[in-house]
């Protein structure tokens, strides 16, 4: 059977013209870019990245089932790991399961935002701090200041004030992560400010603005990303702490964090409803990590050597 | 009598881009009281050489190592330096067989004083009480003229000049007596002045103590003038050896007499108007992952012939005390003895 | 060094006088009124403006960051609206646990940290590096208040061996307290081992590529000297960075153990503030934190002039 005509391979020569057996005949490469295969070639990336595709996935389906996670059940409360609740149920009689689903939702919403506005915000101020000299030294001493404090207080007192919701716990946290990123990229932009393609631009007459977005930037990029998830590692991290704690997000709404703080009371008679949305925030943060290790690799194999 | 004598030593690595040979059937020897330098531009191997003998590459699997490289210890006994268990090699490391390299700046330990560094190698290979080992520290420091030098004892190496670290280098390698020296390009990274203090003193110390230096450089002046023996290295393997006045006054192989052609002031033949332009070996060297199919240097070599690619010339005995690797040698030497 | 040390305590005292203004500015920034909650919902605007007054919260702004810098410099922090103390004795009360629970967790960490990041930098790409750096990402990923349940459940509850919680009776001995401990400190050391570990092993391995390691080992000295001599002398200066950057960590890890384990700090002392908006227990615990924090990383530097002699000159 011959194999379908297909573009991917030139028609054949018309004609007397023969053919050169030994030229290979073109083909289309595959179409997974070489960035994606570099980044992949550790196998524990790879399974790291798609560990997180599925819980994402399961949040995002979670979402669309219309299912209602605070729904209960009190007559099937505490009831073990089963063919009818995968994971349980908690004190209330909610399927573990469900509701370790529909918490990803939140969990990773927040984590997500946290990490994008403290990219944003830290870009900007590591930016300004590392190009021009003047501001250099006010704005990292307020950094300083800002990374004197231990992340978790920093984050409850900031909530504390703001008062508890979802988006004071972001807006808290992106405090919170700012300076980190900030300092990264200061120190990401001393180096670039210095090397001789700026100079050039800057002959050139390039305005300050052009010369950092098109040629400061792109070269921070590799920091910035390998700091976002990271940061989108440790906001899971603060954000189930601080739901724990009660000075997080309402408890009405099931985040992994509340989730623990509701039912740890009754941990000692099923330790499950505690430990599974656990090995959730876990199991993601981890993840994350990974996949950020990855990029790092990738992106500077200098570091290869010593990580 | 010989004090080293390297048989077919070879050396080659696994990268992630494939086996790479560095060193291929190298043989030379040194004599003991003798120096024998060891020329190659970057990349051909020579650094490679010495380290292997040293055993001070990295052990992994990816390393692999065959050949002999045959050593007369002070009692008079002969060692395989290749096959010696480590604990033997250790007892031999800094005491008979003593290295030192290339960057002074970065080869002493910045957190321990020079003296300190020195008289640790006392105590541990002669077994001096610490008392004694930093009186005989001060005593190395003084042998290699280092000017003041009971206050350098406690000082640390940031402190000192480039000329001055490596003299301490040079204090640490002899302090305990070393009959064979191996000086890994000591001298490239000082200036020309320092240099030839350095030399001045390696040559003195060699005097006084008899002991047989390797010397291995990229530098042609310095094998002219502080060198008794030459092997020149190409590509990993030795393509010509001899001792120093002959292979000066007429090297045999193409590679060498390109070297010596590159000189500014030999670059023509006697009676002869000197050249407008300075001369250079064309091409470059061949990639180690893609080495040329017969002689290394045939790609660069304007006596090539096509019996070049088939093989590998052989290093052949040319009965002078002279080796050569390259196919016209012996045909030159037999034209010679006709003429 | 004198200069080198003086331009680093200027820079300490700029950035303490930033965390001031900061810790002020935070906590009055605040919406809802401590005063109103302290006296309930049967208060008149009267009792309120009174109690205002005297705490001193009717005046402006600025006039009250100045009374407050006032009362610092004579180490008065304010007194608690809601425990009705001095918050300097507050947080003194408070201090022991957290502090003990501290040096205990630091202790954990580093002893599990320091040899395990020595060991997979030697044996790098081994099994027992994956091992151990696979250990130090899973520390990173753990919530504390997890494990802390967790750990409380099997050893406490399950086994017995320790208290579920709380730090002891009144007047009991040094011994009982570091026993009721043990549990929240292994949880901190646990988890806090994972980045010394990560930053131990990427210390170690630069180090283990430079020269003057080559040059030791031309001396013909064994390989533990080489490692425990030569190169770790040189990596101790990021490892103890790293140690300092823990106990940041640390204060900050110990609130969440000592709710979980019903431990009377200042975690949980600065917790409850904040639910009940205690102000000046907030700023108080901050700033205290913050200072302490900045002492600490000055205090690193110091240590740096006695590691590495290079710093000194």
């Amino acid at each position: 059977m011959t194999a379908p005509a297909s573009d991917l391979r030139p028609p054949p020569p018309q004609g007397g013209a023969a053919s050169d057996p030994a030229e290979p005949v073109p083909r289309r490469p595959l179409a997974v870019p070489l960035v994606l295969r570099k980044l992949f070639r550790r196998r524990i990336v790879l399974g790291a990245a798609i560990v997180l595709a599925l819980v994402v996935t399961l949040a995002v389906l979670a979402g669309l089932s219309g299912f209602d996670p605070n729904e209960t059940a009190v007559s099937q409360r505490l009831s073990q790991p089963s063919s009818a609740h995968l994971l349980g149920t908690d004190e209330l009689g909610r399927d573990l399961f469900a509701r370790i689903a529909f918490g990803g939702r939140y969990s990773l919403t927040i984590a997500l935002l946290t990490a994008v506005g403290s990219v944003l915000a830290g870009t900007l101020l590591g930016l300004v701090a590392g190009f021009f000299r003047r501001l250099d030294a006010p704005v990292m001493r307020v950094v300083d200041a800002m990374m004197s404090f231990p992340d978790i207080l920093l984050a409850i007192a900031l909530v504390g004030i703001l008062g508890p919701s979802m988006l004071n716990v972001v807006l808290a946290l992106v405090l919170v992560y700012t300076p980190r990123v900030a300092r990264v990229v200061r120190a990401s932009t001393l180096v670039v400010r210095e090397l001789l393609f700026v100079e050039a631009a800057r002959a050139v007459g390039v305005s300050t603005a052009r010369i950092l977005w098109r040629h400061v930037l792109p070269n921070l990029m590799s920091p910035i990303l390998v700091q976002a998830s990271f940061i989108f590692a440790y906001a899971i991290l603060a954000e189930a702490a601080l739901s724990f704690l009660g000075v997080g997000v309402p408890p009405e709404i099931p985040t992994w964090g509340t989730m623990v703080a509701g039912s740890q009371q009754y941990a000692h008679q099923a330790l499950w409803i505690v430990l599974f949305p656990g090995l959730a925030i876990i199991v993601t943060a981890l993840s994350l990590q990974l996949l950020g290790d990855g990029i790092r690799d990738l992106l500077d194999p200098r570091l290869r050597k010593s990580m | 009598m010989k004090r080293l004598e390297v048989r077919h030593l070879s050396t080659s690595f696994d990268t992630d881009e494939g086996r790479v040979q560095a060193v291929a059937d190298v043989s030379f020897a040194i004599r003991a009281g003798k120096t024998t330098a060891i020329v190659g531009e970057s990349g051909s191997g020579k650094s490679v050489t010495s380290l292997t003998l040293m055993r001070l590459l990295p052990r992994t699997a990816a390393t692999q190592v065959s050949g002999e490289a045959l050593f007369v210890d002070r009692a008079g006994a002969t060692l395989d330096l290749l096959s010696l268990p480590e604990p033997r090699m250790r007892a031999l490391r800094g005491n008979e067989v003593a290295m030192i390299f290339q960057e002074p700046m970065t080869s002493l330990n910045p957190v321990f004083s020079v003296g300190e560094q020195i008289a640790e190698s006392l105590r541990l290979h002669k077994h001096l009480d610490r008392a004694a080992a930093r009186a005989e520290a001060l005593r190395m420091l003084e042998l290699v003229e280092i000017p003041a030098a009971a206050q350098r004892l406690d000082e640390y190496p940031h402190q000192l000049s480039g000329g001055m670290r490596q003299r301490v280098m040079i204090a640490l390698a002899m302090a305990c007596d070393p009959t064979l020296l191996i000086a890994d390009e000591p001298t490239t990274a000082l200036d020309v002045t320092i240099q030839a203090q350095i030399l001045a003193l390696m040559r003195r110390l060699q005097t006084e103590t008899g002991m047989s230096i390797l010397f291995i450089t990229h530098n042609l002046g310095v094998v002219a003038h502080h060198a008794d023996d030459v092997a020149v290295m190409y590509a990993g393997r030795i393509v010509e050896a001899a001792p120093v006045r002959p292979l000066f006054a007429a090297p045999r192989h193409p590679y060498t007499q390109g070297l010596l052609a590159c000189l500014p002031g030999k670059a023509h033949a006697a009676g002869q108007p000197r050249p407008k332009r300075l001369f250079a070996i064309r091409g470059q060297v061949s990639s180690p992952l893609a080495p040329p199919p017969g002689c290394a240097f045939e790609p660069r070599c304007d006596q090539a012939e096509a019996r070049c690619t088939q093989a590998m010339p052989p290093l052949v005995e040319t009965g002078d005390e002279r080796q050569a690797r390259c196919i016209h040698v012996p045909a030159a030497e037999a034209a010679t003895k006709a003429a | 060094m004198a200069r080198f040390l003086l331009t680093r305590l200027g820079g300490v005292l700029v950035v303490m006088a930033i965390v001031a203004v900061l810790v002020f500015v935070l906590t009055r920034a605040a919406p809802g009124d401590p005063i109103a909650v302290l006296l309930g919902d049967q208060a008149t605007a009267e009792d309120i403006a009174r109690v205002q007054k005297v705490y001193g919260l009717d005046r402006p702004l600025p006039v009250q960051f100045g009374l407050w810098l006032r009362e610092l410099a004579h180490g008065n922090l304010g007194e608690s609206i809601f425990l009705q103390r001095p918050v300097t004795q507050a947080l003194w009360e408070r201090a022991e646990p957290t502090a003990l629970l501290s040096l205990m967790a630091i202790a954990i960490a580093a002893l599990i940290g320091v040899p395990c990041g020595i060991v997979s930098a030697v044996f790098r790409g081994k099994a027992i590096d994956q091992v151990f750096t696979g250990f130090a990402m899973l520390g990173a990923s753990v919530p504390s208040f997890w494990f802390g349940l967790v750990l409380m459940q099997i050893f406490a509850v399950s086994l017995g061996w320790f208290p579920v919680s709380g730090y002891g009776e009144p007047g009991a001995s040094l011994a009982a307290r570091i026993h009721c401990l043990v549990l929240p400190a292994t949880v901190l050391g646990v988890l806090n081992s994972a980045l010394i570990i990560r930053f131990t092993r990427a210390s170690m391995l630069d180090v283990l590529g430079e020269d003057y390691v080559r040059t030791a080992r031309a001396k013909g000295l064994s390989e533990n000297m080489v490692v425990l001599k030569h190169a770790l002398r040189n990596a101790l200066v990021p490892i103890v960075t790293v140690i300092g950057l823990t106990v940041a960590l640390m204060i900050g890890g110990a609130v969440v153990t000592e709710t979980v384990f019903g431990l009377p700090g200042v975690g949980n002392l600065v917790v409850s503030a904040v639910i009940r908006r205690d102000y000046p227990v907030i700023q108080g615990a901050l700033l205290v934190v913050a200072v302490i924090y900045v002492v600490i990383n000055f205090a690193i530097d110091l240590l740096y002039t006695v590691v590495d002699p290079r710093v000194r000159t």
